[in-house]
């Protein structure tokens, strides 16, 4: 297994940048996901990593192997880097059997009949599809070539596995299963895999590591706890998770909100935000309701009974706030209601 | 759907019945019971002596001969030149993309011509190759099957170019990606995926070359007639219009229906590959798709590509206009020997030409407008009703094109060789004979663009009309007809070219005093009028490239070439 390192990879197509002093380092065995909205530049960086885009700028290692250097006009084609990878549309060869895709990898590199029997075999039985190896893609569902297209990337044994939104395609249901025997898959072989994807949930529950990508540029890597409760700023916030992002002014040994200035809420915003005008971002269960005695009143705009918990939109002066509240306490539409803040954190 | 109201809509259905049976019908009709009559009997004596006839034999293997050589010939080159445009790094793609389409543009029969001017026994080649080795015998002499298969093959490799390169842009790249990632190098990727993904694409196109060269006339005819060179075609022309004895247009009906079966088989091959083999596209992010780095090959492949263009529109447009201009035919074109006069001739002192000229635009015209209007009905009875037989009204109306020309054009003389009864009038020998079979020609070319904008409008619209108080034909022709205006329009510039450049269906066809253009050409090039044909080709070259941009304008590069 390898390491992947990508060191000031700068990517321009044409005249437009794509992708700007992107750094990462994937550890031996790691999985590590691109996350971004679409655009982001995630998946031309996955496409470095696999060799079909050269970087304009920077260098990827594989291990110790440097595989893209523009400066020292080092090129190693997709076909000697060794990673396997799953595309969106699994990329199942129409004309060719279960058995004959997962092979080809093998019987380019002249690798003998009876060990590739051996080894498709193994693969497959790891994907649990032994016995749809005679059968050709078009009889099979769009889960069993998402099967098909892991046992063909697992096959050579790889370094490195890329996965491209490989789950994007499927159903709810099997989208969790798959996700859960992605992981079981990665404690098994050890492999190093980079998953792409804008889904910021498959992020979260998969990830030893999240890189959270806008705009061609990373905006915060780390793990996913790390990043949700933590965000780098307001961009990781919103995007993982849903934020209020309420304004207001720094004030003595607290914070006071725009939409009830005298208010002293308190939470103290960092001294290295310099300005005294902040945001603050609050997620929706960091806000509790009572029916007296909270830090804020607020009048109940609209809600949304969810099951588990009750979303109510609150309008404190002119802003509104989104609630998630768990307790079984029912607030009606118009109501007045106490809330609290339970936790914050501070933005320029 | 919608159910029209009784009389308006059997009103509709008789009408189009009655002018399908017309065009189409009657004639195929009269065509299948002449060749199963002989000597006024009902018998099989005709495809009996079809088939016994050596001659007839001999013919119908040329055909298959020349048709599969030249198949192979144009699928190797169009298969080759839609993966160089596609996928690689070639300089100029994007010209040699348009480029390689072109030969489209020049009628088969007139590539013919030009290429009698370039590798003829005085052609410009061999005189030069004369010239400079001092060799008495000719280079290498067009005349002959060999001659036939290059000209069918330059002609038509562009079918599989257009074929093969739409099959490229709809297929996913990642397919090919996780070839690369499987550790194949690019020629391996070609070799293991993308021609065996590619194979549907290639065969539909390389059967459409097949059926397009049976069916083909003009070539065989200049290249073959003064080697005695017959294919069906031909042979069926030469049947009709040279032969006296007792019988014969019963055994060209029967040779015709033979040439129509195998013509049939093609067909069938094409839509049964086509049926199973289709791979669904799934389609992924829609990427670049891998484009193959030449290095250095790229410099002998963009020299190749560039002949292949010389070859196939220059060289033959250059050598026709050159013996156009010059003075007497077998002159070198040198200065002193240029002139004007052969296309004054053809177009001042020439009548059939004048009238040629005339006689087509005309036909043409009339042809386009007749077939935007009638078509606006099929398409509406086929697309928006359910009545019943709607297929088989869409299977009538495809049938005169999927036919090869020459079993239509005796259909046509077999229908309307004798007077129409009640009116005596006798369509045979005037130019309404040429008109009718055209119209039935070029029919599916309306049917399918009509058909095509019919589906895009939605029923509801129709149905507010309705509701608003309009009757069936009154919405027809305030809602459905505007509507689908584009999609008439589009098809009559359809219908308009291919009528411009008819040689088939025609050369059967045409009377004294109603000859058509195409007609004219091959007639002067018969004779020997080598000069006055090829300033008539010129000028119906560029009367067809004419057409061309204006098609293009009109239907912002919709349409053309």
């Amino acid at each position: 297994m390898a390491t992947v390192s990508l060191e000031q990879i700068g990517k321009v197509f044409g005249a437009t940048p794509a992708v700007n002093d992107f750094s990462a380092t994937i550890a031996d065995g790691e999985f590590v996901t691109f996350l971004g909205p679409s655009g982001c530049g995630k998946t031309t960086c996955l496409r470095m990593v696999a060799g079909f885009i050269e970087p304009t700028r920077g260098r990827v290692l594989i291990g110790t192997r440097v595989v893209s250097d523009p400066a020292r006009k080092i090129s190693v084609p997709p076909e000697e880097r060794g990673v396997g990878m799953v595309f969106q549309s699994y990329a199942v060869w129409p004309h060719m059997s279960v058995f004959a895709n997962v092979a080809y990898p093998l019987k380019v590199k002249s690798v003998p009949k009876e060990e590739q029997q051996r080894r498709v075999d193994h693969a497959l039985e790891l994907m649990k599809m032994s016995d749809l190896a005679e059968r050709y893609p078009h009889q099979l569902s769009g889960g069993q070539q998402q099967r098909v297209a892991l046992a063909r990337a697992l096959v050579m044994n790889p370094q490195v596995l890329l996965l491209d939104e490989p789950l994007s395609n499927l159903d709810a249901k099997l989208r969790e299963e798959m996700r859960l025997e992605l992981k079981q898959l990665q404690k098994q072989t050890g492999v190093t895999i980079i998953f792409v994807t804008h889904d910021q949930m498959e992020a979260m529950v998969m990830a030893d590591r999240i890189v959270v990508m806008n705009a061609g540029v990373i905006q915060q890597i780390g793990a996913p706890r790390e990043i949700y409760l933590h965000p780098a700023n307001r961009f990781v916030g919103e995007f993982i998770g849903s934020a209020n992002f309420l304004r207001g002014q720094r004030s003595e040994n607290g914070f006071a909100l725009a939409a009830s200035p005298q208010v002293i809420l308190p939470f103290e915003p960092p001294a290295a935000l310099t300005s005294d005008a902040l945001v603050m971002m609050v997620r929706p269960q960091d806000i509790t309701l009572h029916s007296s005695q909270g830090q804020l009143v607020a009048r109940v705009a609209q809600k949304m009974f969810v099951g588990d918990a009750t979303e109510y939109f609150v309008r404190i002066g002119d802003e509104t706030v989104r609630v998630r509240a768990t307790s079984r306490e029912d607030y009606a539409v118009g109501a007045m209601a106490h809330l609290t803040i339970t936790a914050g954190q501070f933005f320029q | 759907m919608r159910r029209l109201s009784i009389d308006s809509g059997q009103a509709l259905l008789a009408f189009v019945v009655l002018i399908l049976t017309i065009l189409v019908v009657y004639p195929l009709a009269q065509l299948v019971i002449q060749s199963i009559q002989y000597d006024q009997q009902w018998s099989l004596g005709s495809y009996v002596r079809a088939i016994a006839d050596e001659s007839n034999l001999l013919a119908l293997r040329h055909s298959l001969e020349i048709s599969i050589a030249a198949m192979l010939g144009a699928t190797v080159l169009g298969t080759f030149l839609a993966w160089l445009v596609a996928r690689t790094d070639l300089p100029g793609r994007d010209f040699f993309r348009t480029a390689f389409v072109l030969p489209f543009l020049i009628p088969p029969f007139i590539g013919a011509l030009a290429w009698l001017q370039i590798l003829g026994p005085v052609g410009y080649l061999n005189k030069i190759h004369m010239a400079l080795t001092g060799a008495s015998e000719p280079l290498w002499n067009i005349y002959g099957p060999a001659g036939i298969v290059l000209v069918m093959m330059l002609h038509e490799y562009p079918t599989v170019f257009i074929s093969v390169l739409g099959g490229l842009a709809r297929m996913n790249p990642e397919l090919e990606e996780a070839a690369q990632i499987s550790g194949s190098r690019v020629f391996r990727v070609m070799r293991d995926i993308t021609l065996p993904l590619m194979m549907p694409p290639i065969l539909a196109g390389a059967l459409l070359v097949f059926i397009t060269n049976l069916a083909n006339f003009g070539v065989p005819a200049i290249l073959g007639f003064s080697d005695n060179y017959y294919v069906l075609t031909t042979q069926i022309y030469r049947a009709i219009t040279r032969s006296t004895q007792p019988n014969m247009l019963n055994i060209a009906a029967a040779t015709s229906i033979l040439l129509a079966l195998v013509s049939g088989l093609g067909i069938f091959l094409q839509r049964f590959y086509l049926g199973g083999k289709e791979y669904a596209v799934i389609s992924g992010k829609s990427m670049q798709p891998n484009i193959v780095r030449l290095g250095a090959h790229r410099y002998w492949l963009f020299a190749l590509a560039s002949v292949v263009v010389l070859v196939t529109v220059v060289a033959p447009l250059v050598a026709i206009l050159l013996t156009a201009l010059v003075r007497a035919y077998g002159l070198p074109p040198l200065p002193e020997n240029l002139t004007l006069q052969n296309f004054y001739d053809v177009l001042m002192l020439n009548q059939s030409a004048r009238r040629g000229i005339v006689n087509s635009l005309g036909l043409a015209v009339a042809a386009a407008t007749i077939i935007s209007l009638l078509s606006a009905f099929i398409a509406y009875i086929i697309v928006k009703t359910k009545m019943r037989g709607r297929a088989l009204l869409d299977f009538i109306s495809n049938a005169p094109y999927t036919l090869p020309g020459t079993v239509v054009a005796l259909a046509m003389i077999l229908a309307w060789l004798k007077p129409i009864p009640l009116i005596d009038f006798r369509l045979y020998n005037t130019i309404w004979i040429l008109l009718v079979a055209y119209v039935a020609r070029y029919l599916a070319f309306g049917v399918r663009t009509a058909a095509g904008s019919l589906a895009q409008v939605h029923s509801s619209l129709e149905e507010a009309a309705r509701i608003s108080g309009a009757g069936w034909l009154q919405s027809f022709r305030d809602i459905v007809v505007p509507l689908i205006r584009p999609g008439l329009f589009a098809g009559w510039f359809l219908v308009f070219i291919p009528c411009l450049r008819e040689l088939t269906i025609s050369a059967l066809l045409w009377s004294t005093r109603n000859e058509t253009i195409g007609v004219v050409v091959f007639s002067l090039q018969q004779s020997g009028n080598t000069a006055a044909s090829a300033a008539l080709a010129v000028i119906m070259v560029i009367v067809l490239l004419l057409a061309n941009l204006i098609t293009r304008r009109l239907t912002g590069d919709k349409l053309g070439y």
